[in-house]
């Protein structure tokens, strides 16, 4: 299983902080939630297309950041933990 | 004059006597206005030495060139005087209206000199000054200060006050304007405190003159557009500055029990959403802001119930939450309030608090030392008490006072490891260990251990690419990487630009180094490229660096706390992490033509960036 967390203004949509899910990468994960949660798609993608992310979504796995722009290609193993941010500065 | 108004205030508290002065055009090229062009006037002025405290020290207020513009952001102001803290050149910046409306008062700057016999406050109203008796204000605080100046001198006026922190010469005390809005680092309060000026009332209706007045709207209105509809103005409108705190915390950087770890196991209680949730803030923004970052909340249960104010922001959260361990939001905000009202920078009131609470966890300090009272990490009443003891130097808050630096050297007993501090100035909320170029950047910031000096952790903590520089990109935050020391040092250029030019930093994870050239050009009439823009920055921060080489300081200063060079992280993503400032340090004077064994601004770099007069003043002893 993956771990997903979500943030700020993700987690209206998602109705709690974290779940669970299965997915192979990166990609794979995002259109299967996007499936699952009303208004994410339109949240994390520019279009319907789903081919670029909304610019300002940060995606983490285990704490590190994949490089800018999100490269969605990202392999996911069991047990990874995956964090979202709808867009982040300040500070 | 165009862009700036062309006047400075002299006051001479000593003598009790005001002065005109022009601002000679050639410093405006040189060094725009704001920050760079209040260091100019310090560095001619104070000599090596001076006690910050003492009639010597210089207090100078600068507005910004672009400040009252409609250019986005365009509401700042900077202070820069020799801090009581670090003992080196220091600069604060703040933001809200009153650098707007010092400028309408006729005036882009004050420099106060000497040391008033009774207290005073100075009103400016439409170009005419006058000092008028304030002791019927000495011993009230920011608020009430404010409400009494607002009240006497009338709505229009804007104030800007010392609190009784100040005037107590807390080291770390801050000045406050708009009420809530904080020059907050480096100690100016104490300095505004030991001359005995009160506060500064302004108001007017002076017009700034561009000199490309269809070109600047035209850029500045599609500025506003941009930022109007960036993620910036979506993230911030609605988090404010506390959405960072869950970022920092996941990739292991919040710094958590004063530095022990970088990992908060309540984050969930004191993030950017519990604020809104708890607090219910409503936006507040800067004039000419788009983005509105700030916020008025309300403490809405527990014993601080219906204590109102501006804030928290992310770095009070950081300090009082994360650092002295406190899962209470109410009284982090409590605190906040408090460190507003008191005239009290939160980092290093935060950071200091959190410091004793280690000592005492390591007995260094007792029961004795604290009216029979011990504070440990997590007591929340306890910290909002050592708040107010603090700016009014009670017991051990005349220990306290005094910040990290001085309590270690006087503690002892090893506590200097984890006194957070650089130079004198406590850091922030981001532990450099897990982000190693963020240590370079806080070892190497002119004023001490500051954040947004490099604003390097939108780069390596959040990763967004910055285009107001060539190339941000950060290959392995873990990783010491020679060549991204050049990352810091054009940061630390680009912003001292930025502080000069009188805008927000925040923006410029939206703008292009175009931007500001382009605007600087159109407002001044003077051709001005992002060549020229490169090169101004690095002539104000070699500049400021000369000011700090003449007051003694070397490449030994250059460093961070032994907690951060030699306690890895014990958890989360970055555990094992430590700074290992050797491997940039070197490569980061290369970058800058700075000696590696004195750490000195070469004569060559010196004399490129026209500051030929330096050479002579920090060379004159060999």
């Amino acid at each position: 299983m993956i771990k997903v967390k979500v943030f700020l203004s993700l987690r209206k949509i998602f109705g709690q902080k974290e779940i669970s899910s299965e997915a192979e990468n990166i990609e794979e994960l995002l259109r299967k939630l996007v499936k699952q949660y009303d208004g994410l798609e339109d949240a994390l993608f520019k279009d319907s297309k789903q081919n670029e992310l909304r610019p300002g979504i940060i995606i983490l796995v285990n704490g590190r950041h994949i490089k800018w722009p999100p490269a969605i290609s990202t392999p996911l193993k069991e047990g990874d933990e995956v964090a979202i941010f709808p867009y982040i500065c300040g500070g | 004059m165009y862009g700036l108004i062309g006047k400075i205030l002299r006051v001479n508290l000593t003598e009790g006597k005001i002065t005109e002065e022009e601002i000679p055009e050639e410093l405006v090229r040189k060094y725009l206005g704001g920050r760079g062009l209040a260091s100019r006037y310090l560095f001619n002025e104070v000599k090596p030495g001076v006690d910050p405290l003492a009639p010597e020290n210089k207090l100078i207020f600068m507005s910004g060139l672009l400040t009252g513009t409609q250019y986005p952001s365009a509401s700042r102001y900077s202070v820069v005087a020799k801090s009581p803290l670090t003992g080196l050149w220091g600069q604060a910046s703040s933001g809200g209206y009153w650098g707007v409306d010092l400028k309408k008062s006729g005036f882009d700057g004050i420099i106060f000199e000497g040391i008033s016999q009774t207290p005073v406050y100075l009103v400016i109203d439409n170009g005419k000054a006058e000092l008028r008796d304030a002791q019927e204000l000495w011993g009230k605080n920011v608020f009430e200060t404010t409400e009494i100046l607002k009240e006497k001198l009338g709505k229009k006026f804007n104030i800007a006050c010392i609190g009784q922190a100040g005037e107590r010469l807390v080291k770390y005390a801050s000045i406050m304007n708009d009420k809530h809005r904080a020059a907050g680092r480096c100690g100016f309060g104490a300095v505004m405190g030991s001359k005995n000026l009160k506060a500064i009332g302004v108001s007017g209706t002076e017009e700034i003159k561009i000199a490309d007045e269809e070109g600047f709207k035209n850029l500045s209105e599609k500025l506003f557009n941009l930022l109007d509809e960036s993620i910036l103005r979506f993230g911030m409108g609605e988090f404010g500055t506390n959405m960072v705190l869950d970022m920092v915390n996941i990739v292991g950087g919040f710094p958590t029990r004063n530095w022990q770890t970088g990992v908060c196991p309540f984050v969930d209680e004191i993030n950017g959403t519990a604020l809104k949730d708890k607090l219910s803030p409503s936006p507040k923004g800067c004039f000419a802001c788009p983005v509105k970052c700030g916020r008025m909340s309300e403490i809405r249960q527990g014993p601080y119930a219906g204590q109102k104010g501006e804030g928290p922001e992310y770095e009070s959260v950081g300090t009082f939450g994360g650092m002295c361990y406190v899962d209470n939001l109410e009284a982090i905000t409590y605190a906040h309030f408090l460190c507003n009202d008191y005239g009290l920078d939160t980092i290093s009131c935060g950071s200091t608090i959190a410091f004793t609470m280690e000592c005492f966890e390591k007995g260094i300090l007792t029961k004795e030392d604290y009216d029979g009272f011990e504070i440990n990490f997590g007591d929340a009443e306890k910290m909002v008490n050592l708040v107010h003891k603090i700016a009014k130097r009670e017991g051990i808050g005349d220990l306290l006072a005094e910040g990290t630096k001085r309590m270690a050297e006087k503690l002892g007993q090893g506590s200097e490891r984890f006194a957070m501090q650089v130079k004198g100035l406590e850091l922030p909320a981001y532990d450099s260990r897990a982000a190693k170029i963020t240590g370079l950047a806080f070892a190497t910031a002119n004023r001490g251990g500051c954040h947004i000096d490099a604003y390097v952790q939108g780069a390596t903590f959040i990763q967004v690419p910055y285009t107001l520089i060539e190339d941000s990109q950060i290959e392995d935050v873990h990783k010491e990487n020679p060549k991204e020391a050049k990352v810091v040092k054009d940061l630390q250029d680009v912003f001292a630009d930025v502080d000069s030019l009188g805008i927000c930093k925040f923006m410029c994870l939206a703008l292009r180094a175009e931007d500001l050239s382009e605007s600087i050009a159109q407002i001044t009439g003077l051709q001005f490229s992002v060549e020229d823009l490169r090169k101004t920055g690095e002539r104000i921060y070699n500049l400021e660096r000369a000011f700090n080489i003449r007051e003694g300081l070397t490449r030994a200063h250059d460093t961070l706390p032994k907690r951060l060079l030699e306690e890895p992280l014990p958890e989360g993503i970055a555990e094992g992490q430590v700074n290992n400032l050797k491997i940039l340090l070197d490569p980061y004077y290369e970058f800058r033509s700075w000696d590696k064994i004195t750490g000195k601004p070469t004569p060559e770099k010196l004399k490129e960036l026209g500051l030929e007069d330096v050479i002579e003043q920090i060379y004159a002893s060999e």
